[in-house]
């Protein structure tokens, strides 16, 4: 088990350093930041001080691991909008966008998994011939759609839900219901896949010819078993929904960091989206070790690959 | 065969549906200029916001609607399905031959070279993909050219897991032995004994591929770092009409339902694809 956790770990830490060299390579092909700092009528010698100040004269190399020590640090720069530390400002925003993916991920998979458990279990019947159809509608619809849709029947014409912002409960229903059915589709398929392969294994087979009733198989037998695929589901999930989360926070101004990030990029604060970015990368990269760890904790064969 | 092929088209429901929606949709798409009853930049403020024809209000000449600019609305789907079937094909036409070829490489000659291309194909897949995508538009600037690389970019890593565990299996079969014991190089051997063997999981996936890319560009269109306006495009028309939307509900629904009836369409190819190639695949 701790080989394993190590070279999770080391996994995780290839990611995040591997996101941060994408994401510095990308802001510095946008040009000098100094010129973005500075007002148009700055003289050639204050934009060369700046340069120096800021260290942009140096090579890239050096650039980036002086960028990585900041980080290490916890100092991601200054936004240049907000002209303040840009981590403060991102980490305001988190707990929003923690929150919406939360309540998005209750809500798939309340529907997904008995959803698919009951698909798998009427294997080729109407019932799971139509959730499949149900659920490749799901995963044809833009996310953004299907929050635009929900805003025009629950808001415009029945008034139930307030068509954005943030603050009550009723203000997170649309969001979170966006999102989450945005996932349920792809859950409920993974989900039916599971359950599928569980029914298939022999000692589900022995305790039918074992005569045991049809609840008890189910239930005892093939149920506990799921569990291992719905965690895995989860762990996948998380990319899409913090992906969803981008687009779903700016159809309904949900202050998280979806919605910063998207701001950040049309003001040229680069800074920030870098900071933005970089967050992203930590939680998911934190939340899918602590998937694979649950994972490997449930089934001991993970640990032994 | 290709009598084979069509009886499993009607077999399958689906697909036939897929089939005959995609083929509408590229009809269209390439007819634009014929098919649209109006130019699709064509503005005329004494008519705008007015509702689809059938509606109090509406106009036999505009049969889903004008939008705040007066523009016809079916002619700027028209128009968008252009862009979306264009970009979504180009992305992948690019995506697919990058990451079959890093697949062939690093799962034939193994090493130091399949380490480096599965931990970059790994970090890549541990991110969501849309908030690179965006932040390099972003930068990049948004053009069409811009998009199609920036979709690629995401997408080679699909192909290039796929064909590397295929050839992993392949490479020790022994028809591969063979050509090598009689002397055939790496590069031919690859291609002619090797590739043949990966391409119908690979047609496969390039199919759901597609649709996944429509969907991504709509996305990147709809928070304005797609397509630029004027030029229409039906993430961008969902954009566009944000501003109206407890005003004139036609303006976001009729380009959102051809984004999912054109994925819809393909994924429902794609379902039929797997079946008729390989019935193995139904866990992609």
């Amino acid at each position: 088990m701790q080989r394993y956790v190590a070279r999770r770990l080391a996994q995780a830490i290839l990611v995040v350093l591997g996101v941060s060299l994408v994401v510095f390579v990308v802001i510095r092909l946008s040009g000098n930041p100094a010129y973005l700092m500075l007002s148009p009528n700055a003289t050639e010698a204050e934009r060369a001080k700046l340069v120096r100040d800021l260290g942009l004269d140096r090579p890239v190399l050096v650039q980036y691991a002086t960028f990585l020590r900041q980080a290490v640090a916890g100092d991601f720069g200054r936004s240049l909008r907000y002209n303040q530390p840009a981590l403060p400002l991102v980490l305001e925003r988190l707990p929003a966008t923690l929150q919406l993916t939360a309540a998005a991920l209750i809500v798939s998979l309340l529907i997904a998994i008995p959803a698919g458990i009951a698909a798998a279990l009427c294997r080729k019947t109407v019932f799971d011939s139509l959730t499949m159809l149900a659920a490749l509608f799901g995963q044809s619809m833009p996310v953004f759609w299907l929050g635009i849709m929900l805003i025009l029947l629950f808001s415009v014409r029945f008034h139930v839900f307030p068509t954005s912002g943030s603050g009550g409960f009723e203000h997170l229903v649309l969001p979170a219901l966006t999102l989450g059915l945005y996932s349920t589709a792809r859950v409920t398929r993974l989900m039916r896949a599971g359950m599928l392969d569980v029914i298939g294994q022999d000692y589900v087979r022995t305790a039918w010819a074992k005569g045991l009733p049809g609840r008890t198989v189910v239930l005892k037998h093939a149920l506990r078993n799921t569990l291992i695929p719905v965690v895995t589901i989860v762990g996948l999930e998380l990319g899409t929904l913090l992906g969803g989360a981008v687009i779903t926070e700016t159809i309904f101004a949900w202050p998280g960091i979806g919605r910063l990030a998207v701001t950040a990029i049309f003001q040229r604060d680069y800074p920030l989206v870098q900071a933005v970015v970089l967050v992203t990368a930590l939680v998911f990269v934190a939340c899918n070790l602590v998937v694979d760890l649950a994972y490997a904790w449930l089934d001991p064969r993970i640990r032994f690959d | 065969m290709p009598r084979g092929i069509l009886q499993t088209l009607a077999r399958n429901g689906g697909g036939y549906l897929g089939a005959l929606i995609v083929l509408v949709n590229v009809a269209v798409a390439v007819l634009a200029p014929t098919v649209a009853p109006h130019d699709p930049l064509d503005q005329d403020i004494a008519r705008r916001l007015l509702p689809p024809s059938w509606l109090v209000g509406g106009s036999p000449e505009h049969l889903l609607g004008t939008d705040q600019l007066g523009r016809d609305i079916l002619s700027r789907m028209i128009w968008g399905s252009r862009v979306s079937l264009l970009i979504g094909l180009l992305s992948v036409l690019i995506s697919l031959p990058v990451g079959v070829a890093a697949g062939l490489v690093s799962g034939y000659f193994r090493g130091r070279l399949d380490d480096f291309v599965m931990r970059v194909a790994d970090v890549q897949l541990a991110f969501p993909f849309i908030l690179l995508a965006i932040t390099i538009a972003g930068v990049l600037g948004p053009s069409p050219r811009n998009i199609v690389l920036i979709l690629a970019a995401g997408g080679w890593v699909v192909y290039a897991r796929l064909t590397r565990g295929q050839v992993l299996g392949l490479r020790e079969k022994e028809f591969v032995e063979a050509a090598r014991a009689l002397g055939l190089g790496h590069v031919p051997l690859m291609l002619r004994h090797i590739l043949p063997n990966v391409v119908t999981p690979i047609i496969v996936v390039a199919t759901f591929s597609v649709a996944q890319m429509i969907l991504l560009e709509s996305s990147l269109s709809f928070l304005g770092l797609g397509v630029q306006p004027p030029t229409p495009s039906w993430g961008g028309m969902l954009s566009d009409g944000r501003g109206y939307i407890t005003v004139a509900w036609w303006l976001m629904t009729f380009p959102g339902a051809a984004i999912m009836l054109t994925v819809l369409g393909v994924n429902f190819v794609g379902d039929w694809l797997r079946d008729l190639l390989d019935p193995r695949l139904q866990s992609i």
